[in-house]
């Protein structure tokens, strides 16, 4: 077990060494100049060289990616052009609060998922059920995000439609970054509900996708492990319904989901940017939006190094939760 | 008009929450937003639109426009002398004034600043290219004396990038090494009325009323920023009243139908949409122009794109800067133009506009290429970021046929356009256009002190643009402000871009 | 079989329909027909978009460029995944880590990033996001193949022909390709509203053909701002998207209960 996890982080590392050799090379190949990004268009040629050597651009290829391996060992992952900060500064701003809309997006999306499979078990509503789903699994994320800005905010002013708290609240400058879990620490409840409230209309546009993708997967495993001629033992041994789903039923069909959980995320790590957008929530996708708009390159390449460690680190769990359940699996 | 749960939860809060209801009055707070974040709240630093309505009550500089017009005032100096060779400039600066950190400022403050203006690094230090040197021989009185004659120097003062004193706290506490850019990002030390406060970089800002401030105080106590990059969502706040006012940007069709709530205030500035040529490739044959003309007409589609609320603009000044009859005709006859086109190979041609202001090029730039589709020459249309616009300047490889944006000038005098879009060595010519005799007509039209001349000579340069099929002249489009009921004293002023004067505006009402 | 059946034709009529698309439309997508912000009527059955241009002739048309091209994705990527995955199964050893890696790195990468080199190196377009998706979306497909490969192998027959003497080469393309093909298939058709939705994301964010091409996502981001104004103009585009990748994901769905 150790061994298998420990091969698994090798692995990640592997990935993320080739993921900034990629990045490195995307950043020589666009014909944008940072540098005259930063200091604007009317300014003179002598500001932009100023610019360019601060920025080390007029190096040779291999020194540059010799100071960008250097830089990135340290952490540092350059300054901004846009908001003349260190991109890092400006992850930890905006990342907590895509990392709390994606936990959300993903929480609401597991529950719907197994709520809609667990429902596809009563055969009436199983066909409606399985076409609203297939329904919602085929929709852009900007027509689910649209419509429910449309409904739920403007004509029914059911949840707010920006931000992640009433432009009146102070948030707490909590420890996770997290306004709900600060808001419970600090025993700022309104702040709790307040954000929950926010997060409502973008977590279920993130989760709506997922939920479909994974609830239908979910819902397929199941059905074909209830037709296992082990389950007709285990019931004929005894076992109540509920015992059955616990150390049977999902187990076994927990493998292919959880492997379709993993594209789902990927998928939501590029849905965010939409509905950050959609919705106003300032977090990294969001950002990246601005940043593509401004070609700022630093940023880009920051926030996408940030995106693959996340996803990187997502995948590896599930990996885990996979071999947990499945001994098979270890065996690689 | 908020449903009436609302109400009731936000009374059941009030009672709820101490502090929320005590024996102080109630505060005066304005909501806006920007549809970009502010790059940065350094005043020489600073090239976008975004932030200059903060940046002038935080900062002031030297003279101003006169709200309405494009006639100076004094803001810091109270009078100023010119010289009569033009190149000494004396300022007599207004008792009183303090910094926001406390200090005082007397004019050797306004040196130190004006110093740091030049520094080469800094983006904007080219307004004061022509000083040759500057001195405060007194407490009250800063002294400029130029190399050269320039009539438009007080312009580029007044102008909305021009300089704006910073206090000791950026130039002498935390001058570092960088000049105090980094330490300007994110803080300030103005004379104005409002302090910055950054809530959230990139998505929130806060001035706050300056207790000090030497003129009379706004109406406003506190004014919150918020950085709302979709329109759509800007346009659904304002309607439910979580923002009072959007101050460029709302759908011309939307105004049509303006809900009972809101009113709209409409006014000319100084921006002009232009069309550049390039020259250089299928544009160069005189007969396709002429053609690509008859499509580019802004009678075919002004009506379409903003809904009574612009003009076809009259030479390559805005009217504001430069009153004149019509210096352009656009070739109109259609059919003529599809019998050219026809005759001709098939032609694609690439239509762009920037992405600062995207959203208001993107109709002109595709209703112009539905014109041309109907004569046959079919156009894509894309948006460019600002820096590879930076390029074509000099660089026409991968530029765009047609150039399509809406540009304001650095000041109300004629040259800050000229300058700026015209001469071969411009910043923003943005497609390189190239003629010595132009150049040689802006250097010395810049010298002209008498209006009339200097305009007659401002217009020729533009006719010579205009008949070269270099840069052709749009529209003038009315910048519109749609404002919840209540408030007044925008005060707008041509000169400077979407700006509305936060130092006299006020609510008349109450706020909900 | 009746499932199997049916999401067959559905899927041969929604290739037709696609094709016939700009027969179909009313009007020239690219022309002005009338003024702008049209309400739906008899005249124009969804109205006019915000410059003036027929709504209906333009979506029919997006729902062409929205369909081919991700059928050519399906094909690229089913090709370059089946066979990289069928090698590494059979392989096995390091080229079967190596190419496992492979895989693993660009699902890692965010297809958002392939879009960056494409705008950056070849310019934005259809056919340009079309190859920078096909680049992206191969690994799915090698799993699937090197899943099945594998499982399939453990089976007894494929164990039965490995102890008669039937060499691997053979073994893989007689006994374990074949076995794969059905979960292949469905994966293929379910996937084709996978597909259909990415195109339409890079469109979204104007990484597809430049206006005033009819692409559905870039005429549902750029009419946005009408959303509450005058929304069937933004809803129209995003809607026609659903209708093609729902009706492509019903015929997956079919297909898959055909095989099961």
């Amino acid at each position: 077990m150790i061994g298998y996890l420990v091969a698994r982080l090798v692995g990640a590392l592997a990935v993320l060494a080739g993921m900034s050799l990629i990045v490195f090379t995307l950043q020589q190949i666009i014909p944008a100049d940072p540098a005259r990004a930063a200091v604007g268009p009317t300014a003179p040629l002598t500001t932009v060289q100023l610019k360019r050597a601060e920025l080390g651009l007029d190096q040779p290829m291999l020194e540059q990616f010799g100071r960008y391996v250097q830089r990135l060992s340290r952490g540092e992952l350059g300054t901004s052009t846009r908001t003349h900060r260190p991109v890092t500064q400006d992850l930890r701003q905006f990342l907590p609060a895509t990392l709390e809309l994606m936990s959300f997006g993903f929480l609401f999306g597991v529950a719907l998922a197994v709520a809609s499979a667990l429902f596809h078990l009563s055969s009436r509503i199983a066909l409606l059920l399985r076409t609203l789903l297939v329904a919602l699994g085929s929709a852009p994320i900007f027509l689910i995000g649209q419509v429910l800005a449309l409904l739920l905010w403007y004509r029914l002013d059911w949840f707010p439609g920006g931000g992640r708290l009433d432009a009146q609240l102070i948030p707490p400058d909590g420890p996770t970054g997290f306004l709900v879990v600060d808001g419970l620490l600090r025993g700022r409840l309104r702040i709790c509900a307040d954000a929950l409230h926010h997060l409502a209309l973008p977590a279920l546009t993130l989760a709506l996708p997922l939920s479909a993708a994974v609830g239908r997967t979910l819902a397929s495993s199941i059905k074909g492990v209830l037709q296992q001629t082990y389950i007709r033992t285990a019931r004929i041994k005894g076992l109540t319904d509920g015992e059955l789903l616990r150390r049977h039923v999902l187990r076994n069909a927990a493998p292919a989901s959880l492997a379709m959980l993993g594209v789902q995320f990927s998928i939501m790590c590029t849905n965010v940017m939409i509905v950050e957008s959609l919705f106003g929530w300032p977090g990294l996708g969001f950002y990246l939006v601005q940043s593509y708009a401004t070609s700022d390159l630093p940023a880009i390449l920051g926030v996408s190094m940030t995106f693959a460690a996340l996803y990187l680190s997502v995948s590896v769990l599930l990996d885990l939760l996979q071999a947990l359940l499945d001994p098979r699996v270890r065996v690689l | 008009m908020r449903p009436i749960r609302h109400l009731l939860l936000r009374g059941l809060l009030a009672v709820a929450l101490p502090g929320m209801v005590s024996g102080a009055p109630a505060e005066n707070v304005l909501h806006i937003a920007y549809l970009q974040d502010v790059s940065t709240f350094d005043p020489d630093n600073s090239f976008l639109l975004y932030g200059l309505d903060a940046m002038r009550v935080i900062y002031q500089g030297l003279v101003e426009y006169r709200p309405g017009t494009t006639d100076l005032t004094g803001w810091l100096a109270e009078s100023w002398d010119v010289s009569a060779d033009g190149l000494t400039y004396s300022f007599r600066l207004r008792p009183g004034i303090r910094f926001h950190d406390g200090r005082p400022m007397h004019a050797a403050d306004v040196l130190a600043y004006f110093r740091r203006r030049r520094h080469p690094g800094l983006t904007l230090a080219y307004f004061l290219d022509d000083v040759a040197a500057m001195e405060a021989p007194d407490e009250r009185t800063f002294v400029i004396r130029l190399a050269v004659p320039q009539p438009a120097f007080l312009d580029r003062l007044a102008s909305a990038w021009g300089p704006k004193v910073i206090g000791p706290e950026a130039l002498v506490d935390h001058l570092g090494k960088d000049q105090a850019q980094s330490w300007l990002n994110e803080h300030e030390d103005g004379t104005g009325p409002y302090r910055l406060r950054v809530v959230s970089r990139g998505q929130a800002y806060e001035l706050v009323r300056f207790p000090d401030y030497w003129g009379p105080p706004p109406f406003f106590d506190r004014i919150e920023i918020e950085v709302i990059p979709q329109m759509a969502q800007q346009l659904l706040r304002l309607k439910q009243g979580t923002l009072d006012l959007i101050q460029h940007g709302y759908p011309f069709e939307g105004l049509r139908q303006l809900p009972p709530t809101l009113r709209m205030l409409a006014y000319d500035d100084l921006g002009l949409e232009l069309c550049f040529v390039n020259r250089t490739r299928r544009l160069g044959d005189p007969t396709l122009l002429r053609a690509v003309l008859t499509a580019i007409n802004p009678a075919g589609w002004l009506g379409d794109a903003y809904f009574g609320y612009a003009v076809p603009a009259t030479s390559l000044y805005p009217r504001a800067m430069i009153a004149a009859p019509p210096q352009w005709v656009f070739p109109s006859d259609v059919r003529a133009a599809r019998a050219m086109v026809a005759a001709q190979p098939p032609v694609t041609l690439e239509i762009g506009y920037p992405d600062e202001d995207a959203a208001g090029q993107q109709i002109p730039a595709e209703l112009i290429a539905a014109q041309l589709e109907s004569l046959g020459i079919h156009a894509n249309v894309r948006v460019y970021p600002i820096d590879l616009a930076g390029v074509f300047v000099n660089d026409l490889k991968e530029a765009p046929d047609l150039w399509i944006s809406h540009n304001y000038p650095d000041a109300a005098h004629p040259a800050t356009q000229a300058e700026i879009f015209f001469a071969g060595n411009a910043p923003l010519n943005y497609l390189g256009y190239r003629n010595p005799s132009v150049d040689e007509a802006i250097a010395s039209a810049a010298l002209i002190t008498t209006r009339a001349e200097r305009d007659e000579r401002y217009l020729a340069i533009a006719r010579r643009l205009m008949a070269d099929g270099a840069i052709l002249p749009l529209a003038e489009v009315k910048n519109v402000i749609v404002y919840r009921a209540g408030l007044s004293g925008f005060n707008p002023r041509p000169a400077l871009p979407e700006v509305v004067d936060f130092e006299t505006l006020r609510r008349d009402a109450p706020a909900r | 079989m009746i499932a199997g059946r049916v999401a067959c034709i559905a899927l041969g009529a929604m290739t037709v329909l696609a094709a016939l698309g700009p027969l179909l439309a009313p009007a020239n997508p690219l022309l002005r027909v009338d003024v702008p912000y049209l309400e739906p009527s008899l005249q124009h059955w969804l109205g006019t978009d915000e410059i003036g241009r027929d709504l209906l002739s333009r979506v029919l048309y997006g729902m062409t460029r929205a369909w081919f091209p991700s059928l050519v994705i399906i094909f690229f990527s089913a090709a370059i995944g089946t066979a990289l995955g069928a090698l590494g199964a059979a392989a096995g050893g390091w080229v079967d880590l190596v190419l496992d890696r492979l895989s693993e790195l660009f699902t890692v990468i965010p297809s958002t990033f392939v879009a960056l080199a494409t705008v950056a190196a070849i310019g934005s377009g259809t056919w340009h996001a079309v190859l920078a998706i096909s680049l992206v979306w191969w690994p799915w497909y090698a799993r699937i193949t090197r899943s099945e490969v594998r499982n399939v192998a453990a089976r007894p027959f494929v164990s039965a022909a490995r102890l008669a003497g039937v060499r691997p080469p053979r073994l893989l393309t007689r006994y374990q390709l074949p076995a794969a093909f059905p979960s292949l298939l469905v994966a293929a058709t379910l996937d084709m509203a996978n597909v259909i939705l990415m195109l339409s994301f890079f469109s979204f964010l104007g990484l597809g053909a430049p206006a005033p091409a009819p692409e559905l996502g870039a005429m549902a981001a750029r009419s946005m701002v009408s959303l509450t104004t005058h929304w069937w103009i933004p809803l129209a585009p995003a809607f026609a998207i659903f209708v093609l990748a729902f009706a492509t994901n019903l015929a997956g769905d079919g297909l898959r209960t055909a095989f099961e």
